[in-house]
C-alpha cells in the first residue's frame, strides 16, 4: 500500500486587484495602496482556516513565500509554518520553501525550522528553494552565484541541525558564522527531511548527490518524468539506493467536484492563478539568474520587437482538458481525479507526494473545503489502495 | 514591443583590430589593438567592446589603442575570485605593469571609468593621464536617491532611452546571435561587479584625492542614465582635486558611441596638454 499524500497549497494571493491592463506588474512595483489591510485580515484567517481544515481532513500542508507581490501574501514561511504547526495536529508541514540563496544567515533558517519541527512534534518537511528571479530586486541579493550560495547554505543548515556537542564555526566562501549552536535542535533525527524543488533535470542531479528529496512544479507529466528519472539515476550513480516514490513530489492544481459540472467550474476557478501572475519582463529576465544562452535569445527577439512571453502563457487560455492531459491540472469527479493521478503516477515512475494548489485567488473557503473533503475521503484512500 | 529608437539606430560597427590574449599576472585577458603610435589603454564600459569600435578607431589615429576585455567579458578569463571592482583594480595594476614600458594615457568609459579610478588611486606608475567618459563609481545622492537608472527595474527600452537620450543609438537588429550572447554575458558580468552597492563603491570618493595625474571627466549633455550628470561630473572633479577638469560634450551616457570623434579629439587635446603638465609637476606615483 502506497503512502500517497496531498499537501494542500494556497499561495495566499490578494485577489482584489484592478484589471491587469491597468498596471505593469503584480510583482515588485504594484503600489501597496491597493492592499486593504482589513480585507487582508480576513484573507489571512481564511487561508489558515484552509490549512486547519486540511489537517482535520487528514491532508498535509504546503507553504511558500514571496515578496513585494500581490500574488503571495505569505511574507515568510517560518511565520506561516509556525502558525500551522500550532493550529494543526497531524498534518505534515512543507515550507517549499526557505529561499536560502536569499537569506543572509542560514543559521537563523536552521534555528527557525528546528523550532517549527519541535513545535509540530516532528511534522516538518523542510524545503529549500533558490527563489524566483522576481525576488532579486525585492531581496537585493546579487543574482550571481545563487546556486553556490544555495548549496553552501544547505550544508551549513544541515551541520547546524546535526551538531550537538557545542558550537562550531563556519568560514565559507559565501557565509561566515560564529559559535553556531542552535537551540532548539530539530525534533526529527538526524534532521527533518529536506526537499528541493526544480524544473531542471540538472538541478535534480545535484539534489540526488546530496540524497535530498526532489519536488517539481508545474512541469507537466512529461517534464516530471524526465526530472524524476534523472534524479533516480543520479542517486544510483552517487552510490545511494534508488529513490522510491516517497522521495519525489509534484506540484499541480487540483479540484475535486461532486459532479463534472462542479469540477469544471472549480477547474476554471483555479485558472485564476495562471491569469493573475503578471510580472514585468525585467523582473523575470534577470542577468545572472538566467543562462546567458537563453537571455541572448530573449534579447534578440526583443530587438526585433517581440516581447518575451512566459513559456506557460498559453495555458491561461488552453482548454481545461488540455491542462489535465498535460498533467498540470487534476480536475474532475473523484473517479476522474483518481484516474488522472494514476496515469500521472505511471508515467513518472511513481510519486507519492502531491503538492496540490487547491485554492487560488477569489475561491471561497467553502468551495475549497468541499474539494479538499472529496480528495481526502474519496481520492486518496483509493490511490493508496490501487497504486502499485 | 517596438524598440522606440530603432528607427534612428545605426548599424553596429565593432571596429577593426587584432585580438590576442595577454597575461595580467595569472589572469589572461583578451586584448584588441588598433591604430598606431604610443600606447593608449582603453577600458570599456557595460557592453564591453561591442559598440566602441568608432571611438577606438578615432583614438587610433594618434595612438596604438589597447583595449582589454575585462574578466568575464569576451574571451578573457573568468576567475571566481574576481568579485569586485577592487579586485579588478589589482588585476589592472598587473596588466599595466606587464604590458607597458612607460606610463600611457588611459581612456575609460562608464563602468570602465570606475575601474580606472580604482586603479589610479592605488598607483599611477603606468598611467600618464586619465580620461573618464561618463563615469560611474561614486555616489552623490542621498540614501533614498539613486544616481543611476536601475537597469534591473527599468526594462530594456527605458534603459536604452536613459543611455542614449534623444541621440543616435545602435540598431540592435543588425546584431548577430553571437553579439547577443556577448551582451548577455556582459550583463551577467555587470551583475557580478556592480549589483550591490549599485554601480558605486562607497569608499572610493575618499581615495580619489590620490589620483595625481591629469584627469579629464567628459560628460554628456543628454545623459539620462545619471540623475544629474553635470553635478555628478563636478563631484568627480571635486573629489580628485586640482588635477581634474570636466568638459561637457553633446550626447548621452554612451558619449563615446554617440560623439566618438568629439571624445577622441577632446582626449587627444587633453593628452597633449597633460603631457606637459605631468613633466612640469612630476606627477605620477
Amino acid at each position: 500500500m502506497r503512502d500517497v499524500r496531498n499537501y494542500v497549497f494556497t499561495e495566499m494571493a490578494y485577489p482584489y486587484l484592478p484589471p491587469d491592463e491597468t498596471f505593469e506588474s503584480a510583482r515588485v512595483t504594484l503600489p501597496n495602496e491597493l492592499y486593504d489591510p482589513v480585507a487582508g485580515s480576513d484573507l489571512y484567517h481564511s487561508y489558515f482556516d484552509i490549512y486547519r481544515a486540511a489537517d482535520e481532513l487528514g491532508l498535509d500542508v504546503m507553504l511558500n513565500e514571496h515578496h513585494s507581490t500581490a500574488t503571495c501574501l505569505d511574507a515568510a514561511v517560518p511565520l506561516s509554518a509556525a502558525i500551522v504547526a500550532r493550529e494543526t495536529s497531524t498534518a505534515r508541514i512543507l515550507p517549499l520553501g526557505n529561499p536560502i540563496s536569499n537569506r543572509t544567515d542560514p543559521v537563523r533558517v536552521a534555528e527557525e525550522m528546528a523550532m517549527v519541527d519541535v513545535l509540530s512534534r516532528g511534522r516538518l518537511q523542510c524545503g529549500f528553494v533558490r527563489g524566483v528571479p522576481m525576488e532579486v530586486s525585492p531581496q537585493n541579493i546579487p543574482p550571481i552565484g545563487m546556486y553556490e550560495r544555495f548549496w553552501e547554505a544547505a550544508d551549513l543548515i544541515v551541520k547546524a541541525w546535526t551538531t550537538h556537542d557545542g558550537p562550531f564555526n563556519w568560514e565559507g566562501e559565501h557565509f561566515q558564522a560564529r559559535q553556531v549552536n542552535i537551540w532548539p535542535r530539530p525534533h526529527q533525527q538526524p534532521h527533518p527531511p529536506i526537499w528541493v524543488p526544480t524544473q531542471s533535470a540538472g538541478t535534480g542531479v545535484m539534489v540526488a548527490e546530496r540524497n535530498y528529496n526532489l519536488a517539481t512544479i508545474l512541469t507537466g507529466t512529461e517534464g516530471a518524468a524526465n526530472i524524476f528519472g534523472t534524479f533516480r539515476k543520479a542517486a544510483l550513480d552517487a552510490g545511494f539506493a534508488e529513490p522510491g516514490p516517497e522521495r519525489v513530489a509534484y506540484s499541480g492544481l487540483m479540484f475535486v467536484g461532486g459532479s463534472e459540472a462542479e469540477a469544471a467550474d472549480g477547474g476554471e476557478a483555479l485558472r485564476w492563478y495562471l491569469r493573475h501572475n503578471k510580472a514585468a519582463p525585467q523582473f523575470m529576465d534577470v542577468p545572472g539568474y538566467l543562462d546567458p544562452t537563453i537571455r541572448a535569445r530573449i534579447m534578440a527577439k526583443w530587438a526585433q520587437g517581440e516581447a518575451p512571453r512566459s513559456p506557460i502563457a498559453y495555458l491561461t487560455e488552453a482548454p481545461l482538458q488540455e491542462l489535465i492531459d498535460l498533467g498540470m491540472f487534476f480536475v474532475g469527479t473523484p473517479d476522474q481525479v483518481v484516474e488522472q493521478v494514476k496515469a500521472f503516477d505511471r508515467a513518472v515512475g511513481g510519486c507519492d507526494n502531491l503538492l496540490m494548489m487547491m485554492h487560488t485567488g477569489p475561491m471561497t473557503f467553502e468551495t475549497t473545503y468541499q474539494s479538499m473533503k472529496l480528495c481526502a475521503e474519496e481520492v486518496l484512500p483509493r490511490l493508496r489502495e490501487e497504486l502499485d | 514591443m517596438a524598440e522606440a529608437g530603432a528607427a534612428t539606430g545605426t548599424a553596429v560597427s565593432p571596429g577593426t583590430g587584432e585580438s590576442k590574449m595577454v597575461a595580467a599576472g595569472p589572469v589572461s585577458l583578451e586584448e584588441v589593438r588598433c591604430g598606431s603610435g604610443r600606447p593608449l589603454v582603453f577600458l570599456h564600459g557595460e557592453d564591453g567592446l561591442l559598440f566602441s569600435g568608432p571611438v577606438r578607431e578615432a583614438l587610433g589615429a594618434g595612438f596604438e589603442v589597447r583595449a582589454p576585455h575585462h574578466p568575464w567579458w569576451g574571451r578573457s578569463d573568468r576567475p571566481g575570485h574576481l568579485r569586485t571592482v577592487e579586485d579588478l583594480s589589482y588585476l589592472y595594476l598587473d596588466y599595466l605593469e606587464a604590458t607597458l614600458d612607460e606610463p600611457a594615457p588611459v581612456v575609460a568609459t562608464s563602468f570602465g571609468a570606475w575601474v580606472a579610478a580604482a586603479v589610479a588611486v592605488k598607483s599611477t606608475a603606468k598611467i600618464a593621464s586619465l580620461t573618464l567618459v561618463a563615469p560611474v563609481g561614486i555616489k552623490v545622492g542621498d540614501r533614498e536617491t539613486r544616481d543611476f537608472v536601475d537597469v534591473y527595474a527599468a526594462g530594456p527600452d527605458r534603459v536604452r532611452a536613459a543611455n542614449y537620450g534623444d541621440g543616435v543609438r545602435p540598431d540592435l537588429r543588425s546584431l548577430a546571435a553571437d553579439d547577443f550572447f556577448y551582451l548577455a554575458e556582459a550583463q551577467e558580468a555587470m551583475a557580478r561587479f556592480a549589483f550591490r552597492p549599485y554601480l558605486h563603491d562607497p569608499g572610493l570618493p575618499y581615495w580619489l584625492h590620490r589620483i595625481d595625474v591629469p584627469t579629464l571627466v567628459l560628460w554628456g549633455s543628454d545623459d539620462r542614465f545619471v540623475r544629474d550628470p553635470k553635478a555628478y561630473a563636478a563631484a568627480w572633479v571635486a573629489a580628485i582635486g586640482s588635477n581634474a577638469q570636466a568638459i561637457e560634450l553633446p550626447g548621452g551616457h554612451r558619449l563615446e558611441e554617440q560623439s566618438a570623434a568629439a571624445v577622441a579629439e577632446a582626449t587627444a587635446d587633453f593628452i597633449g596638454t597633460a603631457a606637459g603638465r605631468r613633466e612640469t609637476t612630476g606627477a605620477g606615483r
